[in-house]
């Protein structure tokens, strides 16, 4: 048979100077070619406007397909709760759309078919978000039926009932999930008094859900006010969308909110790990990090360029030791996520069981080494190349592009944040990056989350931690122990 | 992020009503408004290596995909060497003559690009998404790989413990994984082809060979057996040079073998349980075996996947998740899981997904679900939901051209299922022209008893061993 694909190829070609059985003469392979200098991006024109309620608008006129995206959201997520609330912020995305006075939950899906659409809400940390599309021709009564189910739902007690049951199914399909089980665990750990710990819903705080909380919910935050923001992208004239905008909602009263609370959050004194049991799982999903930085922090663009450096794409230093050279991972990823008030900034990977704690203690090393010493000048440069170019990259639909634009609007970032990107990122210096870095990546304040066969995995863990005490929690985030397990109780007299 | 991926990640009870999909009908023939929907402009073009070509010009944005899809995938793979094509689609990321490993990534991510590719039952797709500057590389970069991939024994170990992995993570340790990606064609054909796993089993990934690499590259990986597709801000007539210019003198390498996958017809309705450990809540999944791509009936069964599956209006979504409410998600289609009706190829199952509650059964779900199949056989689908239906369809199908890439994988997909470029923008016709009793048709002809193939997921470890009575006087 052939000789192996290294020697036969490798050989034959440095051997020839062409490839073995070239048909014809190729082109010079030899070297990558040059490239051009890559075109300038303008972001697609925008038209802002606020009605008297206070409803910030903003248009932006897409004609290429003949489709209509609109997102509006509210200061209305879940950092409004209370623990005791968890999960009332998804209720009440979930049950805008499944009753109006005037419709059926079916009567809606329906209506969103018949438009060629979709309509939905979620709440996020900070804001709730209604997000509805259709074809273009059929924009006014797109507007209508999104007007109805933000202005007017009706919580019918039976939708109550299913989405409750259905929240608590979800709750304990999504424990299976190892991701969620770190997810939560992590933030509770990391924001403790803020309320963007909270994550996750308890079966308790399901069961407390109901019609006059969902419609007190809606009476608070309802409001055109309540940083309330509405981005239609599509192929209509701006002009004929900012009318509909005041056709629909023109008439919302204004309210009185309040931003939610804000606690400090405290700083750890030192890099902890925590347990989670998942038994038998066929993996270890770690999850660590600290606080991070919010999208109006000055270090926020040089700190992207760092992270990218260290897990930000496939082309990063993570990825190239844990996956590349050690095969201990299908991926590894490091990512600021900012929140409005706060951010956190996470490492998150995957690997087998065997190689948790050799795992960790790599990523730690990274975590040095970045902190170390500058990223070098080829490194910063396809960094900032890569955020650049993939911020292009993802404005290509109307969904991409009404995101954006909404994010600035809410997150209270300068006007022309989108025209800036670009230039925000490559001005970025390799010692801006570094100082970035070592502001944010914080070794001694982490927070380990590691969710797995927690007796596989423990004593392994235990010695990257000397002298601390690793605690274990269950998948309903119960304390259930330590390791080393904890000595008996003190003797009371 | 799924970077190089063997098959679309399972988005159970999140995925309704995303991509392409629902659609809504009015009459019983063509949609009563007539919605416009753009045409994908192309030009296409066979070198004489014979390597196809699409390129499709559009200067909306100053971006460009490129593209190698494949004709070869997991069912071609022959006994001992199942997961070997994703392996191999890994392998192709690890250095070629003048692109050693990481030079890939280094060159298009450093260049402002991102990169990926998925390995299906019948084809394996690579892709570049890069600023439109960077063309060149891209195209340097493919043909180097298609013309002289270089595979150290290193590089591959490395490769078989990262694809070993991504089983673990998307499969051994994910709820429902056994059963989507391993039971389920398992238990639904009879012919080996069809039946194993993409995703392969340990034993088979660990015996590859630098040996199997060669020949599969030699085999499959030959210009004649891929069709290269260009979407973006790009010039058609330089492009066609460059093109020709980085491909033109590959040479084709060894003739393919293909592989049996007739698949005998079934007679008896099947029944497996699998023991799902990660799993918290039962779920059954109900697959019959399809048409051929491209036929009538292909076309009428994707439009009744449709009507059953695709969003909060259909017909199970109501019964099972609203009106009857045993059920927290339920997801299918022509396709699902390991594909849906745009990449569907016989041999290939339509399947729905129920994701049950406790208190129901596996017993009362396939109940609902064939009442629900029963009232299409007797009653169709009135002129009002077909309209929407249909109306859904195509707003879905514009969606779904919205980006290079989008667009890239939909001229790609036609040209290697249909032979040609156009049936990107021809297909649609096809879809929207199933009336009613089509639906019926397919009903009564697919989705019988005799043909399905129930695979119930029960949560919890399996039992160790078989049970056994109480002994008398009770425990250890």
């Amino acid at each position: 048979m052939r000789p192996i694909l290294t020697s036969c190829l490798l050989l034959s070609g440095l051997a020839a100077g062409a490839p073995l059985l070239a048909a014809q003469a190729g082109p010079d392979m030899s070297k990558p070619p040059a490239i051009a200098p890559v075109k300038a991006y303008a972001p697609p024109a925008s038209q802002e406007d606020q009605l008297p309620n206070g409803l910030k608008i903003v248009v932006i006129e897409d004609h290429r397909f003949p489709l209509i995206t609109v997102a509006m959201a509210l200061r209305a997520g879940d950092s409004r709760l209370t623990p005791a609330q968890a999960g009332l912020a998804d209720a009440e995305a979930d049950l805008l759309t499944e009753g109006t006075p005037t419709r059926t939950s079916l009567q809606i899906a329906q209506a969103a078919d018949a438009l060629g659409g979709s309509i939905g809400a979620s709440a996020g940390s900070d804001f709730l978000t209604v997000s509805a599309n259709a074809l273009s021709s059929r924009a006014p009564e797109l507007f209508a039926l999104l007007a109805d189910v933000v202005l007017h739902p009706s919580f019918p007690e039976h939708e109550v009932e299913l989405e409750k049951s259905n929240l608590q199914q979800g709750l304990i399909a999504s424990r299976a999930d190892a991701n969620f089980l770190a997810s939560v665990q992590f933030n509770k750990l990391l924001f403790g008094p803020h309320p963007y710990a909270i994550t996750a819903p308890t079966q308790a705080s399901i069961a407390a859900i109901n019609r006059a909380a969902l419609q007190r919910f809606h009476d608070q935050y309802f409001l055109p006010n309540n940083q309330t923001e509405v981005v239609v992208v599509g192929d209509v004239s701006a002009a004929r969308a900012h009318n509909l905008v005041q056709q629909f909602f023109g008439d919302w009263k204004l309210g009185r909110p309040t931003p939610p609370p804000s606690p400090p959050v405290p700083t750890p004194k030192a890099r902890r790990i925590f347990l989670v049991e998942r038994p038998g799982s066929a993996q270890s999903t770690i999850l660590l990090g600290n606080l991070g930085l919010t999208r109006d922090a000055e270090g926020y663009f040089p700190f992207l360029v760092a992270n990218e450096v260290l897990g930000g794409s496939f082309n990063s230093r993570l990825i190239a030791d844990l996956r590349e050279q050690k095969g201990y991972t299908y991926g590894i990823y490091s990512a600021n996520l900012p929140n409005r008030d706060l951010g956190a900034w996470v490492v998150s990977t995957e690997v087998r069981t065997a190689v948790t704690a050799p795992a960790l203690k790599e990523i730690f090393a990274q975590l040095d080494q970045l902190l170390a010493a500058p990223v070098s000048a080829q490194e910063l440069l396809q960094a900032k190349n890569y955020l650049a170019g993939n911020f292009v990259l993802g404005l290509q639909t109307q969904g991409e592009v009404a995101g954006q634009f909404l994010t600035t609007g809410i997150y209270g970032l300068p006007k022309d944040r989108l025209a800036t990107w670009v230039s925000d990122v490559e001005s970025v210096s390799r010692d801006q990056a570094q100082a970035a870095a070592q502001e944010v990546v914080r070794p001694t304040r982490q927070i380990v989350v590691v969710v797995g066969d927690v007796k596989q995995i423990e004593s392994g863990l235990a010695n990257l931690a000397p002298g601390t005490m690793l605690p274990i929690y269950n998948a309903q985030g119960k304390r259930v122990g330590s390791y080393p397990a904890e000595g008996p109780p003190p003797v009371k007299h | 992020m799924g970077k190089r991926s063997f098959a679309p990640l399972l988005g159970l009870g999140l995925a309704l009503g995303s991509g392409l999909g629902l659609g809504l009908s009015a009459q019983t023939n063509p949609p009563s408004r007539t919605i416009p929907v753009p045409q994908i402009p192309f030009t296409t073009f066979t070198l004489s290596n014979g390597l196809r070509v699409v390129l499709s010009e559009d200067h909306s944005l100053p971006v460009v995909t490129e593209s190698m899809l494949f004709d070869v995938g997991g069912r071609d793979e022959h006994p001992g060497h199942s997961g070997f094509a994703h392996l191999f689609e890994h392998l192709m990321f690890e250095g070629s003559k003048n692109a050693p490993k990481g030079v890939f990534d280094h060159l298009v991510e450093g260049y402002g690009g991102n990169d990926n590719a998925g390995t299906h039952e019948d084809y394996t797709f690579y892709y570049e998404n890069v600023p439109s500057n960077v063309l060149e590389t891209v195209m340097w970069l493919d043909a180097d790989r298609l013309a002289s991939l270089n595979v150290t024994a290193a590089n591959m170990k490395n490769q078989i413990a990262v694809v070993e992995e991504e089983r673990r993570m998307r499969v051994d340790n994910a709820p429902y994984g056994p059963l989507m990606y391993i039971k389920l064609g398992q238990a639904a054909f009879a012919n080996w082809q069809n039946a194993h796993p993409v995703i392969g089993s340990y034993k088979d990934l660990n015996a590859a060979t630098l040996q199997d690499v060669q020949e599969f590259f030699n085999e499959y990986y030959a210009p004649r057996n891929c069709i290269l597709t260009i979407v973006g801000d790009l010039s058609t007539a330089k492009t066609e040079a460059l093109v020709k210019q980085y491909f033109g003198w590959i040479p084709n390498r060894g003739t393919i073998t293909p592989v049996e996958t007739a698949e005998p017809p079934q007679t008896a309705e099947k029944t497996v349980t699998v023991h799902d450990p990660q799993a918290k809540l039962p779920a059954v999944a109900m697959a019959w075996q399809g048409p051929p791509r491209g036929s009538p009936d292909f076309y009428a069964l994707t439009m009744l996947g449709q009507l059953l599956f695709s969003g909060e209006s259909s017909r199970l979504y109501q019964a099972l998740v609203k009106a009857n409410p045993v059920a927290s998600a339920v997801e299918g289609d022509l396709g699902f899981p390991v594909a849906d009706f745009t990449d569907y190829r016989a041999p290939g199952l339509f399947t729905g997904l129920v994701i049950y509650k406790p208190t129901a059964t596996a017993d009362t779900v396939e109940n609902l679900v064939f009442q629900q199949i029963q009232q299409v056989e007797a009653s169709g689908v009135g002129p009002r939901e077909l309209d929407r239906l249909r109306t859904k369809f195509s707003s879905g199908w514009i969606q779904s051209e919205q980006t290079t890439l989008d667009r890239n994988q939909l001229l790609a997909l036609a040209t290697l299922f249909d032979g040609k470029p156009d049936a990107a923008n021809t297909e649609l016709a096809h879809f929207l022209a199933v009336t009613s009793a089509d639906m019926q048709r397919v009903a009564r002809t697919y989705l019988t008893h005799a043909r399905t193939t129930v695979v119930v997921d029960v949560p919890g470890p399996a039992p160790s061993a078989p049970p056994k009575p109480a002994a008398p006087g009770g425990k250890r």
